[in-house]
């Protein structure tokens, strides 16, 4: 790839992925058991509200697609800031321990105290906060070196992993109740989600933009970085914490919704480069596309059963993941 | 060589350990403007000792002073603005143009929100790539360069940095004998035109002899010798810091070894 096809290729994403974005949202609201026209999804949004299918517009399918741009946002935004301060282009949200934080809390929140379910979202977001700050502290030896916080989170994710498991064993009258959350989906969320998450989200992906400097500083290894003036340790805690953060709201709302974070920034980097100015903003709007889009797919492509987005998810971005592995060794 | 001028880096009692690499006592000066050459046998601690320099390790005791102040008093950005440095790694982010690389050098000087360099950017990056020789490349894409353009672009990036100290960690290291000649001549051409100190590691003795003002010779974590290359540079002296049996002679004034094989 040269500077001209570079450039021309990150033009093209910067427009295209703001059209895709409006039309898995334009699908999400149009598509279901109940069809609604374009036209009527205009007049419903900005104007008159007819009796059904406003309802289900504005009370169903309006807060699950803006949930999915959030959930969608997040999660592409914490796996493109995490591979690259890991140094790690495999790196996603589970490495730092976020899905098995946030597993736990939200098992131990549905089975061991279902009294008090309503707290799950904060649970999730606590517990998945709480598991990327112990294994960043359990990493540290006169600073954190990537490395050693994926081994760190290995073994964490294993241990909190094997408490989820545990409780599931043990209440395991209860565990219906947890599998849904477990495998990842959108289904029966609303506006009191999305007002949960809201502020979480979006204050997460505000603080990424500002982490796009320090982010691609990082990407010339650490000598340079701090040579360079950048506080090295500070700047890689910080968007270690800022990853939990965006990772911990989607987990919170939507389960534990795997691959996003992981195939959506690489497939990105792949077709426009690793600098931060554009893989952000770029993964960002790819994200939510993918998870409104796939939402919809998911709710309305096996009618009358409803899949979890997770598991479409996985089914679908593990060959698309592979293609694009397999692709660019052909295409070096 | 006698300085008159003040040392551009000077260390006083200096000891560091870690990770088996040691530094004992260290007491050395840098003389301002000048080519200074650190080098000795494979683990005496060269590349430490540059860390150190650096303020890339922080020694267990001792101090350097970078221009007469203690590195550990300088802030991160602003030693940035003093002391550029040349690391081992050649860890190189994907898709990006010789340009923009040399760009990063000027993060110090910008604020950690904005994207676009100013004026005074942009000249600094032309002088560093006119300086490097580079400008031809500015805008290929740096993984399509050969290993020598490579690391002069590398260089460039440093240099972009306007500082008044130039750190290199064994810069001839993996380039072919063409691109060894090239790179130690650039810098050398660059130390006489802008007058940046340079201190570098280097592994070839007489590159190290012909292109150098000063050599600091390090052994097992302690200097055993410094002073002028030529002065330096004989039998006593190889076999003294390498244990080596060898003469050596000069050939149209450049240095040679010649090993004693028996």
């Amino acid at each position: 790839m040269n500077k001209k096809q570079r450039n021309t290729r990150r033009l093209m994403a910067l427009i295209l992925t703001p059209l895709l974005l409006l039309l898995a949202c334009l699908y999400g609201l149009t598509y279901g058991s109940v069809p609604i026209s374009p036209g009527e999804v205009w007049s419903i949004l900005f104007g008159s509200r007819p009796e059904t299918s406003g309802l289900i517009i504005m009370d169903l399918r309006l807060p699950r697609v803006l949930i999915g741009v959030l959930v969608g946002a997040c999660l592409a935004a914490s796996g493109a800031l995490l591979q690259g301060v890991m140094a790690n282009p495999l790196a996603d949200p589970g490495i730092i321990g976020v899905s098995a934080g946030g597993g736990l809390a939200a098992v131990i929140t549905m089975v061991v105290l279902p009294q008090y379910s309503y707290l799950l979202p904060a649970g999730a977001f606590l517990g998945a906060l709480l598991a990327a700050i112990m294994i960043y502290f359990l990493a540290w030896d006169s600073g954190a070196s990537p490395m050693k916080i994926v081994l760190a989170g290995v073994a964490i994710n294993a241990l909190l992993g094997a408490a989820m498991n545990g409780f599931m064993v043990v209440f395991s009258d209860r565990v219906q109740a947890v599998l849904p959350w477990l495998s990842g989906g959108l289904s029966g969320r609303s506006w009191h989600h999305l007002g949960f998450a809201a502020p979480y989200a979006l204050t997460g992906l505000a603080l990424a933009l500002l982490a796009i400097k320090p982010a691609n500083l990082l990407l010339l290894g650490d000598d340079s970085a701090r040579l360079l003036g950048l506080r090295v340790e500070a700047s890689r805690f910080l968007i270690i914490v800022l990853a939990a953060l965006l990772a911990g709201t989607a987990v919170s709302i939507a389960g534990l919704i795997g691959f996003v974070g992981l195939v959506v920034p690489h497939a990105v980097r792949l077709l426009i480069g690793g600098d931060y100015r554009f893989l952000l903003p770029v993964s960002i709007l790819g994200g939510a596309t993918l998870v409104v889009f796939t939402d919809t797919a998911a709710r309305t492509w096996f009618d009358p059963i409803e899949l979890p987005v997770g598991i479409l998810l996985a089914g679908v971005g593990a060959p698309f993941f592979l293609w694009l592995l397999r692709r660019r060794k052909l295409m070096p | 060589m006698s300085t008159t001028a003040a040392p551009a880096i000077e260390c006083r009692c200096l000891h560091f350990g870690h990770n088996g690499f040691r530094l004992k006592d260290i007491l050395l000066s840098v003389p301002l403007g000048k080519i200074t050459t650190i080098v000795g046998p494979n683990g005496s601690g060269k590349s430490t000792l540059l860390r150190v320099l650096s303020g890339l390790a922080s020694p267990y005791s001792g101090e350097v002073l970078v221009h007469g102040e203690d590195l550990r008093r300088f802030p991160r950005r602003k030693l940035a603005r003093t002391l550029s440095m040349l690391p081992q790694s050649k860890l190189v982010p994907d898709n990006l143009t010789v340009r923009e690389l040399v760009a990063y050098g000027r993060s110090p000087y910008q604020s950690p929100w904005s994207y676009r360099p100013y004026t005074a950017d942009i000249d600094h990056i032309n002088r560093a790539l006119q300086l490097t020789g580079t400008t031809a490349h500015a805008d290929r894409m740096f993984h399509t360069l050969s290993g020598g353009e490579q690391q002069k672009a590398r260089i460039a990036m440093t240099l972009a940095q306007n500082t008044d100290i130039l750190l290199l960690d064994e810069p001839t290291t993996f380039l072919d004998i063409a691109h060894q000649f090239e790179v130690m001549s650039m810098l050398k051409a660059i130390n006489h035109e802008t007058g940046i100190t340079i201190v570098m590691v280097l592994h070839d003795l007489p590159q190290a002899v012909a292109f150098c003002d000063h050599m600091i010779a390090l052994k097992r974590g302690a200097v055993v010798a410094a002073g002028p290359p030529r002065a330096l540079l004989d039998t006593e002296f190889l076999h003294q810091v390498y244990d080596l049996n060898a003469s050596v002679t000069y050939v149209e004034n450049y240095p040679v070894i010649i090993p004693n094989l028996n």
